[in-house]
Formats: C-alpha cells, sequence, structure tokens
C-alpha cells in the first residue's frame, strides 16, 4: 500500500523487534485505568481536567516513574528520582516554566479477519501531532492546541476508496481556573461523556458519535474535589465544518468516588444538527485494585433521530467493560467485553471480546497487542467470530 | 515567577505524598520511610512465608528503622530490621516525626498476616489462609458448530452463537506465592441462534433458529500464576462445557449437536479487592475457531 508516510517497515521491525526482546520491571499504567494506582480524577495528569491531551509536568514524572518500566538504557536515568527529573519535553534541560511543548505519535499494523479468507494487513500512521501549552498567573491560566497528521478516507469518483494523510487539529482550548474547584475552558475539545476511554473504536465511542474525530467547539465548566468531578460541557459544534453538519447541544456528566478508588458516575448528552438529533445517557463505573490493577464498566442507551422524511429515529445500547491487570511495572494484560445494538428495531446484536498486553518500556513509549473476536449476531447468517490483530505503537514526548 | 526546577522539587515531593497515600490505601497512618522504635514492642517476624510471634523484638530500642504502613490498616506498620521484616502495631513508633496515627491505634492487635502480605508484596508475604471458596456469576459467550443431515444423508455445516449468564461455586488452592489452582462448577443459561454461515450459504439446505434456549454446565480447572502481588493472577484454564440446546428439529432431518460436550482452553485473568474477585477468561470451546469468553464476579471467603 502506498501512503504518505514513506516506507514504514522501519516501525514494523522496531514493534516486533521491542516485542521480542522486552524485558520488564516492576508494576504501573496508563488511562481511565490508572484508578488502579489511585488517581481518579484526570486533572492529576492532564492540563485537560477531562483526560487526554498533553501531560502536567506531575503527569511526566508520574509516566516516568510509575507507568512505565525502568529503561534499559540507563542514561534516561536509574533511579526514579532521576527518571523523574529527566521527564520534561527535552529530558533534563529546563524550559520556561509558562511553555510547555509536546509532540507524539500513534501508528499501528492491522491484520484483519485473521487465519480467514479475506484476511489482509496494513500499517495505518493513525496521529502525529505536535503542539504546545502555555500557562501563565501561577498556573491559572492556560492556552493549548496541537495541529496532527491523520489518516482520511474519501470515495473516488469511481467508488474506490482514496487514503491520504490531512492536518487537522484535535484540540485547542482556552482555560482558567480562578479556584482550586472550578475551571473554564473554551474552545475545541473532545465531548464531555462517559469513560474518556482511549480505544476510540470501541461502541461507546464510534457508536455514540464520540470518536476521535468528533471533537466540538464549546465551553466546559468543570467542578472537582477530592470526590467529585462534574462537567457540564455546551458545544456549537466543529465549526470547521459546514454549518449543516455541525451538531451542537450540551452534556452533563459527573463521577462520585464514595470509596477510595471507587467512582461511580453518570452522563447526559442531547444535540442537534440539520440533519439528526440525538440523545444520550450512561452510567459507568471505575473501580481501582491493588497494584494498578482495575475494572472500567459503562453501559449507556442511544436515540439517533434522522431529519428526513422517510427515516424513523431508532434507540440502541453500548456496553463496555474492560479489566486491567497490572502484571509488573510497565506490563499490563486487559480483557475487553463489548455489546452494542445500534437499534433494538433491527434485532442485530454487536459483541467483541479480546485480551490485550500493554507494555510501557520506558516513559514516552507505549506498545500495545490487541487481539479482538467480533461477532454479530440477528442476521440471516451466522458466521464465525472475526478476529483481528492489532499492534500499536505510541510515542509521547 | 517559580523556576523549573523548584516546580519539579515540588512535584518530587507531591509524588512521594501520592505514593505513601497510595501504600496506606484507606489508613489514616502517615509514616515516614525511617523512625524510631520504642522499647518493649511485640511484633510479628516475617519468617518462610508465615509470621511468627515475636515477644520481644530484636531491634535495639531507639533505632533506625524502615518503617512502612500497611494497605488497609491505620494501626499497623511493617518495619525492616537487617533484612528481615516485622509486623508491629503503630504505637511501637515512637511519637513525633511525621508518625501519627490519625485514628486510635488499637492496642496489642497484631496484624493480619493476609493484609501485611498484602502490602509486603514481593518480599515476604505471609499466608496466612490457603484455601477460598467463592459463588461467581458472569457473562459467558461461546460459538460451536453443528451439522444439519436431511433424509436422504445430504449434510450441511451450521454454526451456533450463544450468549448468556453463568452461576457457580468455585474452589482456589494457593500453592505458594506465585502459584494457585482454581475449581469451578457452574450452571449456564443462555440464549442462542444456529443457522447457515456464509460459507455455506448457497447449500440448498437452509435452517436459521435464534432465541433458543440453552441450559448446561461449566466446569473448569485452572493455574494462575501471580507475578507480583497475591491479589492478581494470570495463567491458563481446561473448562468443559455441557449443554443442552432445544433447538427445533425438521420432520426427518437430524440435528447432531443438541446435546453437547465441549472442552476448551482459557486464557485467564483475576484480580481481588477484598471479599471481591472479578475474573475474565478468553480461549476457546469445541475446538479451534470457536471463541469463548466469560467475564465474571464472585465473593470469595
Amino acid at each position: 500500500m502506498k501512503h504518505g508516510w514513506g516506507n514504514l517497515g522501519i516501525f514494523r521491525g522496531l514493534m516486533l523487534l521491542t516485542w521480542v526482546v522486552a524485558g520488564s520491571g516492576p508494576e504501573a499504567h496508563a488511562y481511565p485505568s490508572s484508578i488502579g494506582l489511585g488517581y481518579g480524577s484526570c486533572a492529576t495528569c492532564h492540563y485537560n481536567t477531562n483526560g487526554n491531551g498533553p501531560l502536567t509536568d506531575y503527569g511526566r514524572a508520574l509516566f516516568a516513574t510509575a507507568y512505565a518500566a525502568k529503561p534499559w538504557i540507563s542514561a534516561l536515568g536509574k533511579t526514579d528520582e532521576e527518571l523523574g527529573a529527566k521527564s520534561g519535553f527535552l529530558g533534563s534541560v529546563e524550559l520556561p516554566s509558562f511553555l510547555r511543548p509536546y509532540a507524539g505519535f500513534r501508528g499501528m499494523y492491522l491484520v484483519s479477519d485473521l487465519g480467514g479468507d479475506a484476511s489482509s494487513s496494513r500499517f495505518i500512521p493513525m496521529d502525529a501531532h505536535a503542539g504546545l501549552t502555555l500557562k501563565f498567573f501561577k498556573d491559572r491560566v492556560y492556552l493549548s492546541g496541537s495541529l496532527a497528521l491523520a489518516p482520511s478516507t474519501s470515495v473516488a469518483a469511481d467508488g474506490s476508496l482514496v487514503r491520504k494523510t490531512v492536518l487537522v487539529t484535535r484540540e485547542h482550548q482556552f482555560t482558567v481556573r480562578p479556584w482550586k474547584f472550578l475551571d473554564v475552558s473554551a474552545g475545541f475539545s473532545d465531548i464531555t461523556y462517559g469513560i474518556r476511554v482511549p480505544e476510540h473504536n470501541s461502541w461507546i465511542r464510534s457508536l455514540t458519535g464520540l470518536d476521535q474525530r468528533d471533537q466540538t467547539h464549546g465551553v466546559i465548566v468543570h467542578l472537582s474535589t477530592a470526590e467529585l468531578d462534574f462537567n457540564v460541557h455546551g458545544f456549537l459544534g466543529n465549526l470547521f465544518q459546514e454549518s449543516g453538519l455541525r451538531q451542537a447541544g450540551v452534556s452533563v456528566s459527573g463521577e462520585f468516588e464514595p470509596l477510595e478508588r471507587i467512582r461511580f458516575g453518570a452522563s447526559f448528552l442531547t444535540s442537534g444538527s440539520e440533519f439528526r438529533n440525538r440523545t444520550l445517557g450512561a452510567i459507568h463505573a471505575r473501580v481501582g485494585f491493588l497494584e494498578g490493577s482495575s475494572l472500567l464498566a459503562q453501559f449507556g442507551v442511544n436515540r439517533e433521530d434522522p431529519i428526513d422524511d422517510g427515516l424513523e429515529a431508532y434507540v440502541g445500547d453500548s456496553l463496555f467493560l474492560q479489566s486491567t491487570f497490572g502484571l509488573a511495572r510497565g506490563w499490563n494484560l486487559l480483557f475487553t467485553f463489548e455489546h452494542a445494538v445500534r437499534d433494538f428495531g433491527s434485532g442485530a446484536m454487536l459483541l467483541r471480546a479480546g485480551p490485550s498486553l500493554q507494555y510501557f518500556p520506558m516513559q514516552r513509549v507505549e506498545l500495545r497487542m490487541d487481539l479482538t473476536s467480533t461477532r454479530t449476531s440477528g442476521t440471516t447468517l451466522v458466521d464465525p467470530d472475526i478476529l483481528g490483530l492489532q499492534t500499536q505503537i505510541h510515542l509521547a514526548l | 515567577m517559580n523556576t523549573p526546577l523548584k516546580h519539579f522539587r515540588f512535584f518530587r515531593h507531591l509524588i512521594l505524598l501520592l505514593l505513601t497515600a497510595l501504600a496506606t490505601q484507606s489508613s489514616s497512618v502517615r509514616a515516614d520511610p525511617r523512625e524510631m522504635i520504642s522499647e518493649n514492642c511485640k511484633g510479628y517476624r516475617a519468617e518462610n512465608r508465615r509470621w511468627v510471634a515475636e515477644s520481644q523484638l530484636p531491634i535495639p530500642k531507639g533505632s533506625q528503622v524502615d518503617a512502612s504502613p500497611v494497605a488497609g490498616r491505620t494501626d499497623q506498620v511493617t518495619l525492616k530490621w537487617e533484612g528481615v521484616y516485622y509486623a508491629v502495631p503503630v504505637r511501637c513508633l515512637k511519637e513525633g516525626g511525621s508518625v501519627t496515627a490519625v485514628a486510635p491505634a488499637s492496642g496489642g492487635v497484631l496484624p493480619s498476616a493476609k493484609n501485611v502480605s498484602a502490602f509486603a508484596r514481593g518480599k515476604q508475604p505471609a499466608l496466612e489462609k490457603k484455601s477460598f471458596f467463592r459463588i461467581e456469576t458472569g457473562l459467558l459467550s461461546w460459538q460451536e458448530t453443528a451439522t444439519l443431515q436431511s433424509p436422504d444423508s445430504r449434510s450441511v455445516a451450521l454454526r451456533s452463537s450463544n450468549f448468556g449468564a453463568l452461576l457457580g461455586f468455585g474452589y482456589q488452592r494457593v500453592l505458594s506465592r506465585h502459584f494457585e489452582l482454581h475449581g469451578l462448577a457452574s450452571v449456564v443459561y443462555g440464549s442462542s441462534e444456529l443457522g447457515n454461515s456464509t460459507e455455506s450459504a448457497g447449500s440448498d439446505l437452509q435452517y436459521l433458529v435464534s432465541g433458543v434456549t440453552t441450559l448446561g454446565g461449566l466446569a473448569e480447572a485452572s493455574f494462575l500464576w501471580m507475578p507480583t502481588d497475591p491479589d492478581v493472577a494470570l495463567g491458563v484454564g481446561v473448562p468443559v462445557l455441557v449443554r443442552s440446546a432445544d433447538w427445533a428439529e425438521p420432520s426427518g432431518y437430524t440435528l447432531n449437536s443438541r446435546f453437547a460436550m465441549a472442552p476448551g482452553a482459557f486464557l485467564e485473568g483475576r484480580m481481588t479487592r477484598g471479599h471481591w474477585v472479578i475474573f475474565s477468561r478468553f480461549g476457546m470451546l469445541s475446538g479451534i475457531g470457536n471463541v469463548a469468553w466469560n467475564l465474571s464476579a464472585a465473593y470469595q471467603w
């Protein structure tokens, strides 16, 4: 396959080589599952108080000293103190305290229909981005934004698929934090709703219009205490899109921690455009176990109302369950189970399950391998589960 | 404006504070890594994976020792002295410094070996209890194949998808600090569909039923490895599913798999929080290509 990234064989080789020779150390984690390490609130490690996006200095140090294994390269640091001191964008080189650049890359080698007649494989450069966070007034005011190269697929006049790389932005925000418990952000970001899992193809994201390209312009008010996070997000849609496509609305979400490392949450979203109205509701839970292990669960009901004569509204649901086992520092084994019904009226049901191995060999590097088994039930045929294998490399500089 | 170096020092302190908070879990004890031991202290000594009562700790009065909080306990700490771990009440530490027992220390109560082992992971955990029983319930999904035979002996391969719940009783036997055995016996109730797949869609024998009740039992023996902490384990399991599906048999036709016994293999993970256990299993039942998975929650004692 030809694409705009040149010869990517080196990445494939690097991934395979790393999986083969990888070593290990003692315990660590990432993402919403980090509640297993006691980090329930995203704002601990991210400038974006709802997670995702650039890491704070503390988040970088934590990545180096708790999430990632101790690196093989001793020049990166031997003790956790050294690793933390070298976790900045330029390692131990000090930057002005108001200036925090960041960059990242995520690519995936995908084998679809593993072992099947239609098996195929390709490398997908999912994202390459660079950004800057500026912070002022004792970290009470932030300005953060990034530009990214991302794959885009369109249909040519002859019906063939055209894959190309496009320049996009996934985040630009202005945030004011007048008090520790209140953040107000304006700009372009992910919608606050449910658990923000990194698996953008999970059905709690892809069937709810909360995919990796579904950011929106709007204002987020975020209230937080030690036991509570609460968001109201009013949004106008993606202003880079044509006005008729913009999905404008509001979401309300909250998460409560009644016991240490146990969080329960609920979310509601309503939005509309010239083409559809959408209403979503979900409940979720995040439970941390010892040593960074955790369980994530979210169940939601989704209603879509197409604004077009002849098209009827449909209601479906989506369930996401993911258990993360912290095996050793830098090493996690995940099991993910998903269920979804796009339209209760159709009778078709989707099921997906599979194990994943996640490895952080050092700060800034994540390697992940996912085996997925996907099933469609309730149609006229009963086919074998479709197996897929995804190997990812993620660099967070 | 703060310099980045000052920032880092601040973050370093924050990291230490948070790591201490993590180690203490819900404990309200704050402990400095090194503290002073008081006199006349009784405790337990970690020996060969067991805690042995010590009427008098061999630590000289007033010695500097490494003291660490015990997860989930406000009244106990572990001490390390000359490479040996001791579990003692918090009151053994001299007051002052950064060690304060916010909750009243319950005098004379010695540490539960299980709690201390959770803290002393990877070092000298005590395995106070070797056997656990549990009640387990969860979701189960699997696929199978079946054959439909016509009166004139033509046949077509069918596939079934099943989704349901299990409820069962389990047993765990701890073999060592790193290995354990599990057994599970459960009843399974599910809904199944059976029909032609794309592969046999062109056959002149067509069959499709859905929403058919499946009843059966799932038994499993598994062997798990605890890499670092007794509360997290992974390994392999050998399940056997026995089930009956009430698939309609057209007059004169024969369905060969209405009753079946399906052995398989699972990759399995377990995590425990107190009495609560989560099991995740992924593998195959009834032959390669027939994916099966299970997610269960259990209460153990």
